[in-house]
C-alpha cells in the first residue's frame, strides 16, 4: 500500500470513528435524559459532538508531531539557524509550566471549573513574551548589510559563523536526456529543493518542498535554441560519449542509480 | 444530568491527553537531542567568536527557578479556586534577570561591533 492510499484509509478510519462517536453520544443523550426538553438535549449533542471534533482534531496534530510529519525539530531556533534561543526556551518553560499548573488545578476541583488567573501570571508571561519579542527584534535589527535575513556580522544570535547546515545534495545525470537533476535536502528545516536543468532547452524547474507548502518555478537561461534540425542530427551523436569513457566515465554520466552525497 | 456529567468527565479526560501528549512528545524530543538546545548558553563576541555568556546562564537559572517554584507551589495545594499567583518581588527579579540578558544581546550586536571598529 503506497503513502496516498495508508493517508486516504486512515483519514476514512478517524472519520468513521469520528461519526460513530458522535451517533454514539445522540444516543446516550437521549436514553440517559428521557424527560429532558429539545433544546436541553440538542444542547448537550452539540457538547459531545464539539468535544470529539476538538479531540481529534487535537490528536492528528499530535500524532503528526509524533511521526515528524508536523516538524518541530525547530522549535527552539531561530529560522537558518541551528543555535537553540534561550528566549524561545524561556518562553516555552513558562508556557508548559502555567499550562500544566492550569489543567492540574481545573482537573483537582470538584465540581470542574476554571480558575481565575491572578495578574501576576499574567505579568509573568507577558515579561517571557515580550522578551522574546523584543530578541528577536535584536536578532533581526542586528542582520547586517543582507538585510533582514541576511547574516549577522555584529555578533547577536543571528550569525554567518554557525555550524555547517546539515544537508544532503545529490546529483543525477540522466545520460539519455542529458537532464540533470539536483536534490538538495535540509534535515534541520526539512526543506527540500529538487532542480532540474535540461542543457537542450536550458529550462531550469526548481521545486522547494517544504513540510507544509510546494513552490514550483521555472526559468529558461540561457533561450532555447531554434528547433530547425535539432531532433534529426543528434541522433547519430549519442554512441560519441561511450569512445572517451576510459578517460572520464564516471564523472561526465554517472548511472541513473549513482549519485553523490556531500554535507 | 448523567449525560452532563459524562460530557464533563469525557472533556477533562480529552484535555488531560491532549495537554499530556504535546508536553511529552515535546520533552521527549528535547531528552533525544531531535530538538536541538546545542549553544544555548553561547554568543557571539565582537569578533565572531562563539562564547560562553554568563548573562544566558543567570537568565536561565532564574526561568528555571521561577517556574520550578511555581510549579511546587500548584502541586502542593492544586484544590483551589485561582492559579497560585507570584509575588510582585519575583517578579520584579524576573524582570530584571530579562532586561540583563536583553541588555547583553543588545551590547553584542550593536555596541560591541563598533567598539571593535573604533580599535
Amino acid at each position: 500500500m503506497d503513502e496516498n492510499n495508508r493517508k486516504t484509509l486512515i483519514g476514512w478510519i478517524i472519520s468513521v470513528i469520528c461519526f460513530v462517536l458522535a451517533v454514539a453520544a445522540v444516543y446516550f443523550v437521549y436514553k440517559l435524559n428521557p424527560q429532558d426538553k429539545p433544546l436541553e438535549r440538542l444542547t448537550i449533542v452539540l457538547g459531545y459532538v464539539t468535544a470529539i471534533l476538538v479531540f481529534f482534531f487535537g490528536l492528528i496534530v499530535l500524532i503528526a508531531m509524533a511521526t515528524n510529519k508536523i516538524d518541530i525539530s525547530g522549535l527552539l531556533c531561530e529560522p537558518n539557524e541551528n543555535k537553540a534561543s534561550l528566549s524561545r526556551f524561556q518562553l516555552l518553560v513558562f508556557i508548559f509550566v502555567i499550562a500544566f499548573s492550569l489543567v492540574m488545578v481545573i482537573v483537582a476541583n470538584d465540581p470542574l471549573k476554571f480558575p481565575v488567573i491572578p495578574s501576576g501570571v499574567l505579568l509573568l508571561l507577558g515579561i517571557s513574551a515580550s522578551t522574546y519579542t523584543v530578541g528577536k527584534g535584536i536578532s533581526k535589527s542586528a542582520g547586517g548589510p543582507n538585510g533582514p535575513n541576511g547574516s549577522d556580522q555584529n555578533g547577536s544570535d543571528q550569525d554567518d559563523q554557525q555550524p555547517a547546515t546539515n544537508q544532503t545534495t545529490v546529483n543525477i545525470t540522466d545520460p539519455n536526456t542529458g537532464k540533470v537533476t539536483t536534490r538538495v535536502h535540509d534535515h534541520d528545516t526539512g526543506q527540500s529543493t529538487t532542480i532540474v536543468h535540461d542543457p537542450t532547452t536550458g529550462e531550469t524547474t526548481t521545486t522547494v518542498h517544504n513540510p507544509t507548502m510546494v513552490t514550483t518555478t521555472t526559468t529558461v537561461s540561457p533561450a532555447p535554441p531554434p528547433i530547425v534540425s535539432a531532433p534529426a542530427q543528434p541522433a547519430p551523436v549519442q554512441p560519441a560519449p561511450a569512445q572517451p569513457a576510459p578517460d572520464q566515465p564516471a564523472p561526465a554520466q554517472p548511472a541513473p542509480g549513482e549519485n553523490g552525497h556531500q554535507d | 444530568m448523567p449525560a452532563t456529567t459524562l460530557l464533563i468527565k469525557l472533556v477533562t479526560l480529552a484535555g488531560v491527553i491532549l495537554a499530556g501528549g504535546f508536553f511529552g512528545v515535546v520533552l521527549l524530543k528535547i531528552a533525544t537531542g531531535e530538538i536541538s538546545l546545542a549553544y544555548l548558553l553561547y554568543t557571539k563576541d565582537a569578533a565572531g567568536r562563539w562564547t560562553y555568556s554568563p548573562n544566558r546562564l543567570q537568565l536561565l537559572i532564574f526561568t528555571v527557578g521561577v517556574a520550578a517554584s511555581y510549579l511546587y507551589s500548584v502541586m502542593t495545594n492544586p484544590k483551589v479556586d485561582s492559579l497560585a499567583d507570584i509575588p510582585m518581588s519575583v517578579i520584579a527579579a524576573l524582570g530584571v534577570s530579562h532586561v540583563s540578558y536583553l541588555g547583553g544581546k543588545a551590547f553584542s550586536a550593536f555596541i560591541g561591533p563598533l567598539l571593535k571598529n573604533l580599535k
